[in-house]
């Protein structure tokens, strides 16, 4: 699937590539904004590509990865059998994995003497898979029964996304990056979750290669 | 025009008798029975003799809501009795009822 998706990206990738580019790969920390009653947190890692060798050239690409965290919740459980407890509380683990795909461009703000410089990322079109993985702990699945329960999830669609960049010391850099949730629905059963809006402090390094002299 | 419009809202009349909606989103733990919620659905499932009955209550399909009473019994538990008919499009004689007995 994931592969599918991508053969644009890299049918795009080429036609763009151009002998020399950038490249990066940067992770960090990432917190969703979109949940209220539950926050997922991930450690994404990003990479981006800006093939042409222009260096005011602005398009990129990039992909994501957001290693998820566990997100808790609770779940009431019930029986009918008069030999157990009537009531029982389960502990609830959510796993959100996100893979997006992005194509974007950038706007220079400010350079340095030193060429230390600061962009904004704008990715207007992005496509996002979420990955929705419920479990209960410790659940007795032929004796009780789950109250409205969580059930996996997995979509994928279009998102949207912006960051700020600041490159320093000619490799290093450090990007603040937040994207919208997926623009689909989760359907009509009602889930205790939403779409993830990952909020992203990554540190990364550049790697350049054929350079303009 | 005129005719186009009244030909769609026609459509979307018969669209509207004829198809019931059924919020039945199945269990994985319990093949071809509904989850347990509390959202309203008005859809009782249950296994009879091994195999899964599903019964929508609806006024317009003529299935009457489930009747719910409490029987006064001697021991300290409360006893619950909930009984439906079974619809019929499951089974040819829709006098059968189901009568589930709870106790808390």
């Amino acid at each position: 699937m994931k592969i599918s998706f991508l053969l644009p990206f890299f049918l795009c990738t080429y036609y763009f590539a151009r002998p020399q580019s950038s490249v990066n790969i940067s992770s960090g920390i990432s917190r969703d904004v979109n949940n209220t009653s539950k926050s997922f947190y991930h450690i994404p890692v990003s990479f981006q590509w800006k093939p042409s060798s222009n260096p005011h050239g602005i398009f990129f690409f990039e992909l994501d990865e957001d290693i998820p965290f566990v997100a808790r919740g609770a779940g009431n459980a019930y029986t009918l059998n008069p030999a157990l407890p009537q009531e029982m509380i389960l502990q609830e683990m959510i796993r959100a994995y996100i893979f997006t795909a992005s194509i974007g461009f950038r706007i220079h703000l400010y350079s340095d003497k030193k060429l230390n410089n600061i962009y904004i990322n704008l990715l207007p079109f992005g496509i996002s898979t979420q990955h929705f993985k419920i479990e209960y702990k410790n659940y007795d699945n032929k004796n009780y029964e789950i109250l409205d329960p969580d059930v996996n999830l997995k979509r994928t669609s279009v998102v949207m996304s912006m960051s700020a960049v600041y490159n320093f010391h000619n490799h290093l850099m450090l990007m603040f990056h937040v994207q919208t949730p997926l623009f689909a629905t989760t359907g009509s059963y009602p889930l205790s979750y939403k779409f993830v809006a990952p909020l992203q402090l990554t540190f990364g390094y550049n790697f350049y290669y054929n350079k303009r002299k | 025009m005129r005719k186009l419009i009244f030909i769609i809202l026609s459509v979307l009349m018969l669209e509207s008798l004829t198809c019931k909606r059924q919020n039945l989103y199945s269990d994985i733990d319990d093949p071809g029975l509904s989850r347990f919620t509390s959202y309203g659905y008005n859809t009782a499932t249950e296994y009879i003799n091994g195999s899964p009955y599903i019964n929508p209550f609806s006024v317009f399909s003529g299935n009457n809501l489930a009747s719910v009473q409490k029987i006064i019994t001697t021991t300290s538990l409360d006893t619950l009795s909930i009984s439906w008919r079974l619809g019929q499009m499951i089974v040819p004689n829709p006098l059968i009822r189901i009568t589930e007995i709870f106790h808390f």
